[in-house]
């Protein structure tokens, strides 16, 4: 079973009844499965998924919202506050990390979340504890009154390995008691209700010692200890073999103290080996625990086998693992990916790089083309910040406004696009932004969103009418064009980037794979 | 004790690797194997490199496959099978299409002639669809892993929706008589 396909069986076996999520590889597929077993719905973004899976907690029920690391910054607003109010219904939020940058634009590690936030976070190595731990994240939400953060990575996510399903257990809604000092975060409310999180997270601070999910596997010396956790565990398992011995930690907020110091006390040489930043060294270090790690890891990507073998063990790297100088000097040029053939947007960015114009690009398929043989992308940072950006770049750069344009996908216009577009109508600037609508969050594998006319389930839905509601927030220039009419789309360019005031381009047309 | 057995699928985005691996994790599965598969997904799928795992062994930790450890290779396109060349141990076995799938803005690939290759393509057209080239290399591969025939089509079966199975078998059988 796929790391993501055994949480949304944990989240069926827990007895969930709410899933709201807003798609983001590796995340994505927790949700699509949840969809063929409980509830489940995409939202427009993480920070409404959440709200949503709030509320659904207050109501009573088990609710659940998953999401990629980016995902979880967009989430964040309500996640830190709702670790105030506490939960009702168990509440557990998957977020899914990218070592190495497969398919996001950057490597941030969200076990700072779970500091900041003060919430417990468990990682899961494999799919069986994929389903597990979900299934245990619930539990310790309801018994520490917690939402629950579960850290996932593309490797866990999307690693097939051997699951044993269970019973899905049947849990009553809770009742709903109105309890204003509980449930509205007024400053009045809010300082008690930061006490209360420091009590709690004492208490989790002694069940973490204890926790079954922290395991210690001792190998056949007492020389070196790894303490490890996710796919880091595994690599550093695989690499290191059966002498070392292995501290997996399953819960990676809060960390053990005790069992940590017990351990140094019993191996003569204490190694952190974990992904990205020195969250459990720093811990380690904090509490005079001598360990090490980061000195000699690097904080970048994934590890390698090899990286750990010669880190730890001293081994120089096997001739095995650099390739032979025959293979070496037949490899092939590297092979980036590109829009699908046959997408209409080659036409779209064909024109774009024909008439020169700088482009604010944004998050989606559409940023395929700022690489080779487009390269019709000037600028990308996050979801929606196409639109916002260009905005500040032209009241900076007035000049700029009859060759500069923003390109945003439709999903992610609707995701957090609406709010830039809303700024730029209210302090007034002369920008005109595409929006590339084939109906579907493509990216991500064809999810449904508010402008497809279905649902996650495959039921009708209303459509979005992008037009009104352009118009609505006063963009007095809309006009709609398929992108297969490169020549009309020129002109349409030319004239909206010529005009002294807001326009939006709609560039419409179904995706390739619809 | 299993002993481990390490393959790698390498490939182009839409070939079909994962269905390929999927077939291969049944098997092992089936005899008893501890199994992981790792796959790609997302932006990587778009038309670019897709490089898919199978291990399988007594017990299975990190689901990659280390460079130099790989025991059968199965190249769904030629230019990442040669990519794919520094997992291979030297003995490994491999199954290569010789089929090239061009890189956007380079000039044809040469192939450098470190595989013997299989034309899976035309076999796949042949055996009645051309998206049958994974299981006409699985065809092939299955003379270098010891599984029976009524192995291979029970786990064909389970991942290959039923109107394809006939297709299916076909392209494994005359990928098997390469």
């Amino acid at each position: 079973m796929l790391g993501n396909e055994a949480v949304a069986r944990g989240l069926y076996e827990a007895g969930c009844t709410f899933v709201s999520s807003y798609p983001g590889t590796p995340s994505t597929e927790i949700t699509k499965y949840a969809g063929e077993l409980i509830y489940a719905e995409w939202a427009p973004n993480e920070k409404v998924a959440a709200e949503a899976a709030i509320g659904a907690s207050f109501a009573g029920a088990r609710a659940f919202t998953g999401m990629k690391h980016v995902g979880l910054n967009v989430a964040a607003d309500p996640l830190f506050t709702a670790s105030y109010t506490g939960v009702n219904g168990g509440l557990v939020i998957a977020v899914a990390d990218d070592m190495g940058c497969h398919s996001s634009q950057n490597e941030q590690d969200s076990r700072y979340y779970a500091m900041s936030m003060k919430l417990p976070m468990l990682e899961p190595s494999n799919s069986q504890e994929c389903l597990d731990f979900t299934k245990l994240a619930f539990e310790l939400s309801e018994t520490y009154d917690t939402p629950v953060l579960i850290r996932l990575s593309t490797r866990v996510s999307h690693s097939r390995s051997v699951v044993t399903v269970g019973e899905p257990q049947t849990v009553a809604l809770k009742d709903y008691v109105k309890n204003p000092q509980k449930w509205v975060m007024t400053p009045s409310a809010a300082r008690p209700a930061h006490a209360e999180v420091e009590k709690r997270m004492v208490k989790l601070g002694d069940y973490c010692e204890l926790t079954p999910v922290n395991t210690v596997d001792w190998g056949s010396d007492r020389q070196i200890c790894v303490i490890s956790s996710g796919n880091a565990y595994l690599t550093a398992r695989e690499a290191l073999g059966e002498g070392v011995s292995y501290c997996k930690l399953g819960m990676v907020y809060p960390l053990p103290v005790d069992a940590i110091r017990e351990l140094a006390d019993t191996v003569d040489e204490l190694w952190v080996v974990e992904e990205l930043d020195d969250v459990i060294e720093t811990h380690c270090k904090k509490h005079g625990v001598k360990v090490r790690g980061k000195a000699d890891l690097s904080p970048l990507g994934e590890y390698s086998v090899a990286q750990l073998r010669e880190a730890i063990l001293g081994e120089a790297a096997s001739n095995a693992d650099a390739p032979s100088p025959a293979v070496a000097a037949v490899q092939p040029p590297p092979r980036p990916p590109v829009l699908c053939p046959g997408c209409p947007h080659w036409g779209t960015f064909s024109v774009l790089k024909k008439l020169g114009l700088t482009v604010m690009g944004d998050i989606g398929c559409y940023t395929l083309a700022a690489g080779p043989p487009l390269g019709a992308m000037d600028f990308c940072v996050c979801m929606g910040a196409s639109v916002s950006s260009l905005h500040g770049f032209l009241k900076a750069r007035p000049e700029f406004s009859k060759k500069t344009v923003a390109v945003i996908g439709d999903s992610t216009f609707h995701h957090s696009g609406m709010t830039g577009l809303l700024n730029i109508v209210y302090n007034q600037t002369p920008a005109t932004v595409l929006i590339l609508d084939n109906y579907v969050t493509a990216m991500t594998g064809q999810q449904a969103n508010p402008g497809t006319g279905t649902n996650l389930k495959g039921e009708k839905t209303p459509v979005l009418d992008l037009e009104a509601l352009c118009k609505g927030m006063g963009v007095k220039r809309v006009c709609t064009v398929d992108p297969k009419d490169q020549a009309l789309l020129e002109e349409t360019l030319l004239a909206e980037c010529a005009a002294d005031e807001p326009s939006v381009v709609i560039v419409r047309r179904e995706c390739v794979l619809q | 004790m299993k002993k481990d057995k390490n393959i790698v699928i390498a490939g182009v985005g839409g070939q079909g690797s994962i269905l390929a691996a999927k077939i291969l994790g049944s098997l092992f599965l089936a005899r008893g194997y501890d199994v992981k598969l790792n796959e790609v997904h997302g932006m990587s799928q778009r038309g670019g490199v897709v490089v898919t795992m199978c291990k399988a062994g007594e017990k299975v930790f990190s689901p990659l496959v280390t460079p130099g450890t790989a025991d059968i290779l199965i190249g769904m396109e030629l230019s990442e099978a040669v990519r794919a060349a520094p997992y291979l141990k030297p003995e490994a076995k491999t199954f290569v299409s010789s089929r090239v799938i061009p890189i956007a803005g380079q000039g044809a690939f040469a192939d450098p002639g470190i595989y013997k290759t299989i034309d899976a393509l035309a076999i796949a057209e042949k055996a009645g669809n051309k998206r049958c080239e994974n299981t006409v290399l699985l065809g092939a591969a299955s003379k270098a892993l010891d599984f029976t025939r009524e192995e291979w089509e029970a786990a064909i079966c389970e991942h290959v929706k039923p109107e394809h199975i006939d297709v299916n078998l076909k392209a494994f059988t005359e990928g098997q008589a390469v």
